[in-house]
């Protein structure tokens, strides 16, 4: 009896990478470049600028706040490096990708925690303004960078995998520690979880906040030489579109989670569920126009099973 | 003289939108006093306590804390002073396990500021231990019963070391054994010499624990007096302002048939129950904590999972297995963990009383706002909420004037079986013998009631007959009148036969 049931949680855990295998297979079978490597590649590294961005949310989003911004961030960010490496150098490009991103993320948090705006008002404003500025900067017009390690980045391996996977996995240790087993991310799932308890037990209120949409700018500015990487330079609103998927791997994240909090691992997990859907789709053909309502329909079906198959994530 | 007071608080006034909570307050308590804090629900004990930690900002006054003046304080900085608290609202991350919440303010970290997840558990597991608290440190806070959740709060204040110590109401959710326990803890710590200041409305703890009393009325002080000069009647003189006649007023009813029985009820915590309640009659249920008392209510309401058992209302089989499957057939049930289930905080007290009987206030397709105030204001009146208006926000209310909102909600439905799981607790003297007297008229009206405490001076006097809990299994019935306290803790501790 004991045994059985222990079998049938351990199946259930196990579900959501069953199904995900059986779509991976309906892909495969329906158009068999899914399964080869170099495609699978391609997912890897779409997966980089996704992930970090993604990150960035879980972080604000676990101290109880909320960030529509992040594309607009990485956006300006990849604008701004273009604009500045071609008139000086890559350094300077990317001195300046990082301050604007930073600073971006400074006035989330100043403007939500300081000032006391709802989040979603000021991040919704804040990605109109920085969407403002990666047009104005970029005339509206596609910018090229031509820089070998750029170029690098975007279109090499390192062994079979893709320069820019590994990047985002080496950012993704880091995180992990930071959130996972930092003090850091104890102190914003306090926050998140009971804002109340937290300052009662003396953690800052606001301090870890604002850290927290800082550290989102700083990832928005990782995701933006990714990106710039991939496509040799930048398309202005090539981000726009990601804002949905960003927040369903952090819910994803979530459901799968032991405690059903956000995390990290469970946010990576979420980023490549969506980067399979969005390339498998694709490649099977499906319509364009049924793309959308036959995503939506996975989507649904990955938080109905994630969220039965709880104990995924040990966190 | 003025030297030795390890806390002066002077001239306090605080003021909220319609409400003067405080009102030039004055509050001094020497080093290594216990300082007991009485009054009546929303005379402002919480709020002293909150500008004292820092939560809220006094309008006026100033604030001496060891000889050092304090200006704008912050819970940080005041906590890092040796000033540990245990607030009236539960306070804690629901998803934190057991020993996360216990060292939220200091956590054990390795370099860098990394968590020390082994020292970090072996050090909940001392504390555990050495406070005698049975709980397995990686539970989730959120899956603890609300004493469990209370037991980890006073755990978490008392593992460091603070040189006061601010417990308010802490006791409400606690049955008496943890009871014991916890005055176990607060006996230590005044032999450590630690001051301590104690909120509740429990007078014969305040007895056996406190030096001296403070009486807050109306949001004035009101008076101090050495514990040993006084007694119980003259602090609720105190308190309310005049003598309080009854302190517990049972209506003679007369019981009629049968309404409500259950045969072998059975869920994983609860074993094979079967009772039976009859028109008019008040059934007490009794037993010390974990004998699955609220487990056992929570079944019967739908909101447990059953693996057993008949339930028949009015003698027809009824199958309950959810809430509103109960609401319908008309079982009203106030919960014990009344901050979680009870309250919608951002409704006016009005829309929170009628909140689960609204359907009887709609004409067609609209409300009948003026019904709805009219019902509302009678529950205000009857048992003394102390708001500016009806239209106030629950959130902002007292602790104990919540949990009356939250009586009235279910008082003024129709329901016929009412379930009241711990209805007294935190509130004052007073508004308890009004509670007492509603469940008087409720049976008068043919409803009977469903009576879960563990107090035993409630059960004793109040109801007709008493199921004692043990384990999960009701172990005796006892007809009230033919039982005493002892018999009555006996069953409770030893089950079965005597
Ligand atoms: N945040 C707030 N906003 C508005 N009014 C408030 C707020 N907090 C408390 N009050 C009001 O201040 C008064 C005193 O409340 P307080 O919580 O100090 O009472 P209390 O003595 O602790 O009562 P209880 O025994 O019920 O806990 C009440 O009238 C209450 O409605
Ligand atoms: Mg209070």
């Amino acid at each position: 009896m004991k045994n059985n049931s222990k079998l049938k949680g351990q199946l259930k855990s196990l579900i959501i990478y069953i199904g995900l295998l059986l779509i991976c297979i309906v892909f495969a079978i329906l158009n068999p470049t899914f399964i080869s490597p170099s495609n699978l590649m391609t997912i890897l590294s779409h997966m980089a600028p996704l992930a970090l961005m993604s990150f960035g949310l879980a972080s604000v989003m676990m101290a109880g706040d909320f960030d529509l911004s992040l594309v607009g961030i990485t956006g300006f960010s990849a604008v701004t490096i273009i604009v500045l490496a071609n008139q000086f150098n890559l350094l300077v490009g990317l001195l300046g990708g990082l301050i604007v991103a930073v600073l971006v993320g400074f006035l989330n948090g100043f403007f939500v925690v300081k000032v006391g705006i709802h989040p979603w008002l000021a991040t919704i404003a804040m990605m109109r303004m920085t969407f403002g500025l990666e047009q104005i900067l970029s005339k509206g017009y596609a910018q090229n960078l031509n820089h070998p390690f750029i170029y690098w980045l975007g279109h090499s391996r390192i062994g079979f995998i893709p320069a820019q996977t590994i990047f985002a996995l080496l950012i993704f240790g880091v995180m992990y520690v930071l959130i996972q087993k930092h003090k850091f991310g104890y102190h914003l799932y306090a926050l998140g979880g009971n804002r109340i308890a937290a300052q009662i037990a003396g953690i800052r209120v606001q301090k870890p906040r604002i850290l927290a949409y800082m550290l989102a700018g700083v990832l928005c500015f990782f995701a933006s030489i990714c990106l710039t990487g991939t496509l040799s330079g930048y398309t202005p609103l090539a981000t726009e579109k990601m804002v949905n998927d960003t927040i369903l791997a952090v819910f994803i994240g979530s459901s799968v989670s032991k405690r059903k909090v956000i995390n990290i691992p469970g946010t990576f997990l979420g980023v490549i569920i969506m980067g399979i859907f969005s390339n498998g789709l694709a490649l099977i053909g499906v319509p364009s126009y049924w793309m959308q309502l036959v995503k939506g329909i996975l989507i649904i079906l990955v938080i109905v099973t994630s969220s039965r198959s709880e104990k995924m994530v040990q966190i | 003289m003025a030297d030795q007071y390890i806390l002066e608080m002077k001239n306090i006034t605080k003021l909220f939108p319609g409400v003067r909570a405080l009102d030039n307050v004055d509050f001094c308590v020497k080093s290594g006093e216990v300082r007991a804090l009485v009054g009546e629900n929303g005379a402002g004990k919480s709020t002293l306590i909150k500008i004292l930690t820092g939560v809220y900002k006094a309008t006026s006054g100033s604030i001496t804390l060891m000889n050092q003046k304090i200006d704008n304080p912050d819970s940080a900085t005041i906590k890092r002073m040796g000033l540990s608290c245990i607030y009236q609202d539960q306070n804690f991350v629901p998803y934190f396990s057991i020993a996360e919440s216990l060292f939220m303010d200091d956590l054990p970290q390795k370099n860098y500021g990394l968590i020390d997840q082994k020292k970090l558990f072996e050090k909940a597991e001392a504390l555990l231990k050495r406070l005698n608290i049975n709980l397995e440190p990686h539970l989730l806070m959120g899956d603890l019963t609300v004493s469990e959740q209370q037991l980890i709060q006073i755990a978490a204040a008392v593992h460091g070391k603070a040189s006061i110590m601010l417990l308010d109401e802490p006791t409400a959710p606690l049955s008496s054994d943890e009871v014991e326990r916890l005055f176990q803890i607060i006996n230590d710590l005044k032999k450590d010499g630690v001051t301590i200041i104690y909120i509740s409305h429990r007078l014969e703890e305040i007895f056996r624990i406190a030096d001296t009393v403070s009486v807050l009325r109306n949001g004035k002080m009101i008076d101090t007096l050495n514990i040993k000069e006084t007694n119980q009647d003259e602090i609720i003189k105190l308190m309310v302002g005049k003598d309080v006649e009854e302190k517990y007023p049972k209506t003679k009813v007369k019981i009629g048939e049968e309404i409500f029985r259950i045969d072998n009820y059975t869920s994983d915590k609860v074993k094979n129950v079967s009772f039976d309640l009859r028109k008019g009659e008040v059934f007490g249920i009794y037993g010390v904590v974990g004998a699955g008392k609220t487990e056992l209510a929570k079944l019967i309401f739908g909101a447990d999972k059953k693996e057993d058992g008949r339930l028949y209302i009015d003698g027809q089989e009824c199958v309950i297995e959810s809430p509103n499957a109960a609401i319908k057939k008309g079982i009203a049930f106030v919960s014990e963990d009344r901050r979680k289930e009870g309250l919608v905080g951002d409704f006016s007290i009005c829309r929170n009383i009628t909140l689960a009987s609204l359907w009887k206030y709609i004409k067609r397709i609209f409300i009948n706002f003026k019904r709805e105030r009219t019902v509302s204001q009678t529950y205000v009146g009857e048992l003394n909420i102390k708001t500016p208006t009806i239209e106030t926000l629950v959130r902002t209310l007292s602790g104990g004037n919540q949990q009356k909102v939250i009586l009235s909600k279910w008082l003024s439905s129709d329901a016929k079986i009412f379930i009241l799981d711990q209805p007294t607790i935190g509130v004052d003297v007073g508004a308890k013998t009004e509670i007492y007297r509603l469940i008087g008229t409720l049976v008068s009206n043919g409803a009977g009631v469903i009576f879960i405490s563990s107090e035993i001076p409630e059960i004793i006097n109040l109801t007709d007959r008493v199921g004692v809990m043990k384990h999960g299994e009701m172990v005796k019935i006892l007809d009230t009148k033919e039982t005493d306290p002892q018999k009555l803790l006996a069953y409770a501790l030893k089950g079965g036969e005597l």
